[in-house]
């Protein structure tokens, strides 16, 4: 396990380097709790960027905007109200199922809440909802036998700032009742009616991932190769060929 | 050459949006871009990628040849929440949208 912080670059940089490396045999699986600081917009693989995301209000609050190797939504990462966690395993450790793999491996986060006294669920595809909200969105990437997912724990997203920055297509929100994002996402301090810290937050991750994969986790830090590969891959996530590879 | 766009997009109740963009340049009759785009998952993006340059340059007449062409790639992207059948009938038909607006056609 490893706790983290950086910017969105080198966040996604980090992740995409443990999950080669982890498919070349070199890195261990790894759980990584990160911070995006400051606070980022993540975008996924298959998503226009300019359908995704309020490019006006980005750059008029200075947000920069990643794009990531996992396919999923658009996502706010609040850097003093959201957590991220990344698993990075083999293929042949998570049910062979990809809404069984979604359910697994969000576990952590579910639990995460639970403890802090919410009665949290995971929704298929890749949500983690309390009191039918979203708090937490959840996206994988698979390469050569090995697997990433990483997603959100909104413990306190300042949610006025997420509904300005991203859009949500009006397709999107067929089947759903709510009509904007503000009305179908939540945080865990609204939930809760009290405002949870970033330690508190963090804390309940660990015994959240520590109770839902049942594994001890061993703080480490992060390998030469793997800090190397990380800051060669950085340079891909800046670029704007690679931001705007759907604009 | 005049380009004109056709964006089709899907969206069940349970699975993720695809959006299919697709442009034509209307003279030449022509795939000037094709994109998928949306917040789904495919098990191989890669493939998702491919049906982009593939489908480049090629003639909107021949949809069968190209609907054939993409059939494989979506075969093996694996896309989560919807089988190929779906996909390759909603490209189809996209394809079969910009044919009336072929020039000499």
């Amino acid at each position: 396990m490893i706790i983290d912080e950086g910017d969105g670059f080198y966040n996604m940089a980090m992740d995409e380097t443990l999950l080669y490396l982890k498919a070349l045999g070199k890195s261990p699986s790894t759980l990584r709790l990160y911070v995006f600081t400051p606070s980022t917009i993540s975008i996924g693989y298959f998503q226009s960027l300019t359908d995704s995301v309020n490019i006006e209000q980005a750059e008029h609050f200075k947000i920069p905007i990643v794009r990531r190797i996992s396919g999923g939504g658009s996502v706010y990462h609040d850097s003093e109200g959201e957590i991220t966690y990344s698993i990075i395993t083999s293929l042949d450790e998570i049910p062979a199922d990809y809404v069984d793999s979604f359910r697994y491996l969000s576990g952590g986060v579910i639990e995460a809440a639970r403890l802090l006294g919410l009665p949290a669920e995971f929704k298929p595809l890749n949500d983690g909802i309390v009191n039918g909200k979203k708090f937490s969105g959840n996206a994988q990437a698979r390469k050569l036998g090995a697997v990433l997912q990483h997603g959100t724990f909104m413990y306190a997203t300042d949610l006025k700032m997420l509904s300005s920055v991203l859009k949500a297509p009006r397709e999107k929100m067929t089947g759903k009742s709510a009509k904007t994002i503000y009305d179908r996402v939540t945080t865990l301090s609204i939930a809760l009616g009290r405002k949870i810290t970033k330690s508190e937050a963090l804390k309940a991750l660990v015994d959240g991932f520590r109770k839902a994969l049942n594994v001890e986790l061993k703080r480490g830090t992060y390998t030469k190769e793997e800090l190397s590969l990380a800051s060669s891959l950085k340079w891909k996530y800046i670029s704007s060929e690679w931001r705007r590879l759907r604009p | 050459m005049t380009l004109k766009s056709f964006v089709k997009r899907l969206k069940k109740p349970s699975s993720k949006m695809i959006a299919i963009k697709l442009a034509i340049d209307d003279e030449e009759c022509r795939v000037v871009s094709f994109l998928l785009e949306g917040d789904f998952f495919a098990e191989v993006p890669e493939a998702i990628d491919k049906i982009s340059s593939v489908l480049n340059g090629k003639d909107v007449r021949k949809v069968s040849e190209i609907t054939e062409l993409v059939s494989d790639l979506i075969l093996e992207a694996k896309v989560i929440g919807y089988n190929e059948e779906e996909l390759i009938r909603a490209i189809e038909l996209t394809l079969k949208e910009a044919l009336k607006c072929c020039a000499r056609h």
